[in-house]
């Protein structure tokens, strides 16, 4: 199918209000966040009840629980 | 133009958005560093006047109080429209207005009516002169921007939930309360309420401290019994990724990542979520992350602070145990 191309004026809208020029935010710097510190700490221990026990206290002691 | 800052609040039913109150937190903090004030705005049906106060122990200096019926549910055009006239008649500098649903229709809406920029979903906000500059993400959180409305006043800003923090209440704090009337009469405004459906019980995912969520690796509707008693037991609320919301195991209302929710909880736990780009779009601002799979490959090791390999079937039901233990 043929899409119709629509001018400013087809919609109605002012040059001034559209594009980037009509917007009035401006991005003066763009940057990629801060790298997280380390590796995920992996928790390993002799059984999964070991496990999640030493995963519990690391969670208290982060004060998220 | 002046040095203050208004704040929309949000209220449901009297009930107020703490996304609210860290706006009016982090109003506080600028309007201290200009040497100017916080006006809180609380537009809504009989009986919020006590959120007038409220938003004053929070750190508001003033609070425009309307209590009328067409202001009682959220609608758009009469909050903007009566937030719009007080924003000209008073030239704040910024307007701040939390990031939630609502939020994020009016910001734009008052930016239109005032003909001026929006910043959305901003995760930092700081002082540059007279200049607030923004830091939002972009790109489902791969990059940060920084943005400025370096022209036109007020500049308007929506906070991300809980990217700021929640100020101590302090009732001893006294402030202004001025009555204001609606702009729109019942007849002006478009949109009707006709009423409200409630979802299932539990905590509200936007709001949790703590969320738990589970992915692929559960398997199937019974596989988030485990996730559901771990969350229980933590008194969080209960996440998906897509993988899981797609397959039909759990209702899109959980569903965390570029097509659902954007949460930043203290604790999110990923029971066998592989984690995708587009879902940690959604959680990789959450303040801890910890991550059972299988899979020791899996990238959400990467984003990852705490990780265990290993069957989350065991796993969960292992930590539920242990929390159970420690927390009594």
């Amino acid at each position: 199918m043929e899409y119709p191309l629509w001018s400013l004026d087809d919609v109605g809208a002012e040059a001034d209000k559209v594009g980037a020029a009509g917007s009035g935010v401006r991005w003066p710097e763009v940057f990629a966040p801060p790298a997280r510190e380390g590796e995920a700490e992996i928790i390993e221990a002799e059984t999964v009840e070991e496990s999640a026990m030493l995963l519990v206290d690391k969670l208290l002691a982060e004060k998220v629980i | 133009m002046g040095s203050n800052i208004f704040v929309w609040v949000e209220q449901f039913k009297g009930q107020p958005a703490s996304a609210s109150w860290e706006a009016i937190g982090t109003a506080r903090r600028l309007a201290d560093e200009l040497g100017g004030s916080v006006t809180a705005c609380v537009f809504g049906g009989e009986g919020v006047e006590p959120l007038a106060q409220e938003a004053i122990s929070y750190g508001a200096d003033k609070a425009l109080l309307a209590e009328d019926a067409t202001l009682a549910d959220f609608r758009v055009e009469p909050q903007a429209a009566l937030l719009g006239k007080l924003v000209r008649e008073a030239e704040p500098l910024a307007v701040l207005i939390g990031a939630t649903f609502r939020g994020r229709e009016l910001g734009p809406a008052l930016a239109v009516e005032l003909d001026t920029g929006c910043i959305a979903d901003c995760t930092a906000l700081e002082l540059d002169g007279d200049q607030l500059v923004a830091t939002r993400p972009i790109y489902a959180g791969k990059l940060l921007s920084k943005c400025v409305i370096p022209e036109r006043r007020p500049q308007v800003f929506t906070n991300r939930v809980r990217a700021f923090p929640k100020p101590e209440p302090d009732a001893a704090r006294s402030g202004e309360v001025v009555r204001v009337e609606p702009v729109l009469a019942e007849d002006d405004i478009a949109v009707k309420v006709t009423g409200f459906q409630a979802t299932e019980g539990g905590v509200s995912l936007a709001d949790a401290n703590i969320i738990v969520s589970g992915g692929r690796g559960v398997g199937g509707p019974e596989g988030f019994e485990p996730v559901q008693k771990l969350a229980q037991t933590l008194g969080a609320a209960i996440g998906a990724s897509r993988a899981a919301v797609d397959a039909g195991w759990i209702p899109y209302e959980h569903q965390v990542g570029q097509t659902g929710k954007t949460v930043s909880p203290d604790l999110y736990v990923a029971a066998g979520i592989s984690g995708a780009i587009q879902h940690q779009a959604g959680m990789r601002t959450s303040k801890i992350i910890v991550a059972v799979n299988k899979d020791p490959e899996a990238p959400i090791f990467k984003l990852a602070h705490y990780g265990i390999v290993g069957d989350l079937f065991k796993v969960v039901p292992a930590l539920t145990a242990a929390l159970k233990k420690k927390l009594g």
